[in-house]
């Protein structure tokens, strides 16, 4: 008889010990399944975010601005920029542009100073950038040429204003001094990331650049590349934009461009994280693997009289490691399988309605939203698959040694 | 005897008229202080330079003003145009030409610079005069740029001030301030005010050009010159009021 039938026939012998192995390992694979695939989800989070409202996937500023930037120092702007956006759009490699003015303001409510973040946009051209109207949850979205906005809802509640009702903030201006103007809030947004449903409002370019003095200039261009060439983009631009675009306005400074992957905070903490993660799975898969040992042990203690028998009846020790090897093979394939199954059934739904994290991002500075959404990685899940597979197997090769020691003689005497 | 008595009388009598000169106290300097400072009425034209570390900016103004309580300053140069800051029924407000609605600075907000210079808006609304908010102490006499001066202490009586301590340098004769300086709670030198010159109009004598420097900025200072001031002037007819700030 072939040993993977004997193998097979063991397992089938003690049923309870045997699930119980199979549920160990499928319990670490489904739970590592699930993690990366939340992994995946927030990697894929915090790029839209920081793309969208933060850095873009290449973002183009006045290098003093960056230096200064904890002193908001709003006269460090880019001057001139739709010559810069031309030379941008004549660039294949750039898929969208939105020029913003980042508008730091303050509004006042009795003794209370709250403090809020203007994201100016030119509205037409934002449409190619991003999907702005998936963010109005009433009201709309507001238009060029108007004292308009669009608040972040609880913004709106902490200002004490709806739809139709108006807000004044003050801010600085590109000379340095301060001014404070009215918008109508004509539409509130949820913005997926919470501190800036707190803070953020959008309001047109053209509107913003009056109230902040800012002539011809923005605080800053975002672009959006292919997704995978925006390092090698910002540091094309920085070798061959910045020094066709040099003049006083500058201040001192110059035209940088910064990848979001060098911004992004996020996306900084998930390179570590993917590290941390690796190791927390490999933990989960040896916490199984204990399981495993521990049944494998108690099998052959159990079955010492059989190991005697098998021994004397001319089976070799490594026959003997082979047999339980292939036991532990079939009950960690089944475990594996069972397990990233169940993984991947449990991460597609969530992967549509999304796991609502609310409080627990609150107050979360960095670009991750309150809902997220798992992504299942197909070399990821199958990673999963091999990596609980190997601990399952390896985990046997202890009590099988052991196993395989054995004198027939002892054994027979049990 | 008569005589005798006289002579005691006239002695006491000038001992009595002398005794300010030597023996003022700290509440009677304070008190002369601020009476150099508060007008019935004035009208200041002036311009404030805001110095840091990028640079100088440089805004002008003209002032009105009606006692201790009440101003109406509107700012005259090219980038604020327009804008206003009024103390009226002891609440602060600005105004602003894109803005449709005032804005009343309250609290915490009070202790926003004005234009991002060193003097706050606080710094702007102590009309109650600083006996209500201080106890003071005379610490003796010291030489300020050449003149000599009283050196007073100021101590916070409540916690609704902007300064827990402040030292007062006053000019021994002219009773205007040379210089001042204002500490926190923990002792720490919050601003230095100089009084680089003064002057004289219609009896009061004023700081026409001082500068404050905030201890907790660094390369920071701000320059306030009175170009012109008149003082006992008819004002125009509620110009302290919410309606003349929108105007």
């Amino acid at each position: 008889m072939k040993l993977w039938n004997i193998a097979l026939r063991n397992i089938f012998r003690n049923g309870r010990r045997s699930v119980l192995s199979v549920l160990a390992v499928a319990v670490a694979a489904m739970s590592i399944t699930l993690l990366f695939a939340l992994v995946e989800g927030i990697k894929e989070d915090v790029r839209h975010n920081a793309w969208n409202y933060e850095s873009g996937e290449v973002r183009l500023r006045n290098s003093q601005f960056d230096r200064y930037e904890y002193l908001n120092p709003v006269h460090y702007v880019l001057p001139n920029y739709e010559a810069v956006l031309q030379e941008l759009e004549s660039m294949p490699e750039v898929a969208a542009l939105s020029p913003r003015i980042n508008v730091n303001a303050a509004a006042f409510r009795g003794e209370r100073r709250i403090l809020a973040r203007g994201i100016a946009v030119d509205l037409e051209r934002e449409r190619s950038y991003q999907d702005l109207d998936a963010l109005v949850v009433s009201g709309r979205l507001p238009e060029s040429g108007r004292a308009e906005a669009l608040l972040g809802s609880r913004l709106a509640r902490e200002l004490g204003v709806e739809v139709g009702d108006s807000a004044t903030f003050l801010t600085q201006t590109r000379v340095r001094g301060s001014n404070a103007f009215t918008v109508d809030v004509v539409g509130l947004a949820s913005f997926p990331v919470a501190l800036l449903d707190r803070a953020a409002f959008i309001m047109p370019l053209d509107v913003a650049a009056g109230y902040l003095r800012m002539g011809d200039a923005v605080s800053e261009i975002l672009i959006k590349a292919d997704g995978r060439s925006g390092d090698a983009l910002a540091e094309r631009l920085n070798a061959e934009l910045a020094p066709r675009h040099d003049s006083e306005q500058y201040l001192g400074g110059q035209l940088q461009a910064s990848s979001w992957t060098e911004l992004s905070a996020g996306y900084r903490f998930l390179r570590i994280a993917d590290v941390v993660y690796s190791v927390i799975a490999l933990f989960f898969f040896l916490l199984a693997g204990t399981v495993i040992i521990n049944t494998t042990m108690m099998t052959v203690h159990e079955r010492t009289q059989e190991i005697g028998t098998l021994g004397s009846m001319g089976m070799r020790g490594r026959e003997l490691v082979r047999l339980f090897f292939t036991e532990a093979a079939y009950l960690g394939f089944a475990g594996s399988l069972f397990g990233v199954l169940l993984g991947v059934a449990v991460a597609v739904p969530l992967g549509r309605v999304g796991i609502d994290f609310g409080a627990a991002m609150e107050m979360v500075e960095m670009d991750i939203s309150t809902v997220l959404y798992p992504v299942l990685n197909f070399r990821s899940t199958v990673w999963v698959f091999l990596y609980s597979f190997v601990v399952a197997v390896l985990a046997s090769f202890p009590p099988a040694v052991r196993a395989a020691r054995l004198r027939p003689v002892d054994a027979l005497r049990g | 005897m008569k005589k005798l008595s006289f002579l005691a009388g006239t002695f006491a009598l000038l001992w009595i008229g002398a005794a300010p000169v030597f023996a003022l106290s700290a509440d009677e300097i304070i008190e002369r202080m601020e009476r150099n400072q508060t007008h019935p009425t004035s009208i200041i034209e002036g311009e404030l330079v805001v110095s840091d570390r990028f640079g100088d900016r440089r805004s002008t103004f003209i002032s009105h003003t009606e006692g201790a309580s009440r101003f109406l300053v509107e700012f005259t140069s090219r980038d604020e145009r327009g804008q206003k800051i009024l103390r009226h029924d002891g609440s602060l407000y600005l105004y602003y030409p894109d803005a449709r609605e005032t804005i009343r600075l309250q609290g915490a907000a009070l202790r926003d610079s004005l234009l991002g210079s060193d003097i706050s808006y606080e710094d702007m609304t102590g009309g109650r005069g600083l006996a209500d908010d201080y106890r003071f102490t005379l610490l003796g006499e010291e030489r300020v740029e050449g003149r000599q001066a009283y050196k007073v202490e100021l101590e916070a009586r409540s916690t609704n001030v902007p300064y827990a301590k402040q030292i007062l340098w006053v000019d021994a004769e002219r009773f205007v301030m040379l210089r001042g300086e204002q500490f926190a709670r923990n002792g720490r030198k919050l601003k230095v005010t100089e009084v680089l010159e003064t002057t004289e109009t219609d009896g009061y004598i004023f700081p026409s050009h001082l500068r404050v420097t905030d201890q907790t900025r660094r390369s920071s200072g701000t320059e306030m010159k009175i170009t012109s001031s008149q003082i006992d002037v008819e004002l125009p007819r509620g110009i302290f009021s919410l309606e003349e700030l929108t105007w």
